[in-house]
């Protein structure tokens, strides 16, 4: 995927960081076309021509939201069942913090955007790349259906969870209630192996 | 200018269907909550009037693009097409699990354009897409429901719903993003469709024949 090389000074600047931070949550209640360059501006707190210094189109400062992977933790490789589900949950619960850059990243999936389709990608393999030492070493030759079962549904439970509960989506993945349901999915499609310690 | 409702099936059909691809547009371009039902008439060039010949309401609009079956509430659990309704007598087997599949598969690639459209909207905070999304979730938990409880038992019921329902739903929505508008067309392809009715089964374990 194309990354921007960017300078060092660059890198570290706060200002950039925070023209971020606000631009992340204007795009991810009004969407692409009703945040402007303007209002990301006003509400960092700097001038429209300080914004264009650091990117220079609103498409290149939204893409650049995209470029990091939601989450970069490694799962220990664990080959006990019930701190592996403990784990997953660790991950979904993890992603729900960013409810704004979910709700902006799902608008560009469900587009189809390049950017959207590279943003999937990415955070995919990255999950597949943290959980598959448990799977290949919890369930053998059946490791990537499983694997690939869990992720599907995890996806469709995210993604699910984002268009019932709108803006208190964070606050209702945390609950006690969907946390539960989430562990009793995952043992529903995790079957203890026989053979496996628990 | 106005234009009376043609005359016959055939007039009748086109001018029900030149209404609900102008109520595509304008929803696509104004959100739902925002497109009125003279702003569809205007779109298509008919009268009010002659606009509430076809539809009572915007509601109604958008129920016939859905497919769903009027009123709104409660859901008129449906069938899938050629297959037997669920019954005590006969339980959900390997063939009936897999028609659910492809049933779900069809509804999506038939429905992916308004359905994005649906997301985009819901996103945005609109009213009418929000309740209407919901409306299609449960939709879908009633048609499976009966399938579902004619072989497990009421306290696994819920989770085993949920479980086929959220795997199709991380399937469909993965498959709709990376193939962007070939969607429903990948989706008609047997060999596309071969993976998920292997990880359903794998979901799903069903009791082996004779066994409820």
């Amino acid at each position: 995927m194309v990354r921007h090389a960017l300078a060092p000074s660059e890198l570290k600047s706060e200002t950039r960081d925070r023209i971020l931070a606000v631009a992340c949550a204007l795009f991810a209640r009004r969407g692409y076309q009703g945040t402007t360059i303007r209002l990301i501006a006003k509400g960092a707190g700097v001038t429209d021509p300080a914004v264009y210094y650091y990117f220079p189109t609103k498409r290149a400062l939204h893409d650049a939201l995209l470029v990091e992977p939601l989450i970069d933790t490694p799962l220990t490789s664990t080959s006990d069942l019930e701190s592996a589900i403990a784990t997953m949950v660790t991950f979904f619960t993890g992603y729900a913090a960013s409810a704004d850059l979910v709700r902006l990243s799902f608008r560009e999936q469900i587009s189809s955007t390049p950017a959207g389709v590279q943003f999937r990608r990415d955070n995919d393999a990255t999950y597949r790349k943290l959980v598959r030492p448990f799977f290949v070493n919890y369930y053998g030759d059946e490791a990537s259906q499983r694997e690939d079962l869990v992720t599907f549904l995890l996806c469709g439970l995210f993604w699910d969870a984002i268009l019932r509960y709108g803006d208190s989506f964070e606050s209702h993945v945390r609950g006690d209630g969907f946390q539960q349901n989430l562990l009793e999915l995952l043992r529903s499609v995790l079957p203890v192996r026989e053979g496996h310690n628990e | 200018m106005t234009v009376p409702p043609p005359l016959g099936v055939r007039g009748k059909d086109e001018t029900r269907g030149r209404i609900l691809k102008a109520a595509m547009e304008l929803f696509g371009r104004d959100g739902f909550d925002c497109t009125t039902i003279r702003a569809i008439a205007e779109q298509c060039d008919l009268s009010d009037p002659a606009l509430y010949y076809y539809f009572k309401t915007k509601r109604d609009i958008l129920l016939a693009l859905w497919d769903l079956p009027s009123p709104l509430e409660p859901m008129r659990p449906t069938t899938p097409r050629n297959m037997r309704p669920a019954s005590p007598e006969f339980p959900m087997d390997d063939g009936v699990l897999m028609g659910l599949v492809d049933w779900m598969l069809d509804g999506s690639a038939r429905q992916d354009s308004l359905n994005r459209l649906l997301f985009r909207s819901v996103l945005d905070g609109d009213k009418t897409a929000i309740a209407l999304r919901e409306t299609k979730r449960r939709g879908w938990l009633s048609v499976l429901t009966p399938y579902f409880a004619s072989v497990f038992p009421p306290a696994e019921l819920a989770i085993r719903l949920e479980t086929a329902v959220m795997l199709a739903l991380g399937f469909v929505y993965t498959a709709q993003i990376e193939n962007g508008a070939d969607f429903p067309k990948v989706a008609a392809d047997p060999a596309f469709r071969a993976p998920l009715k292997q990880l359903m089964r794998l979901a799903i374990p069903l009791p082996p024949a004779g066994e409820h």
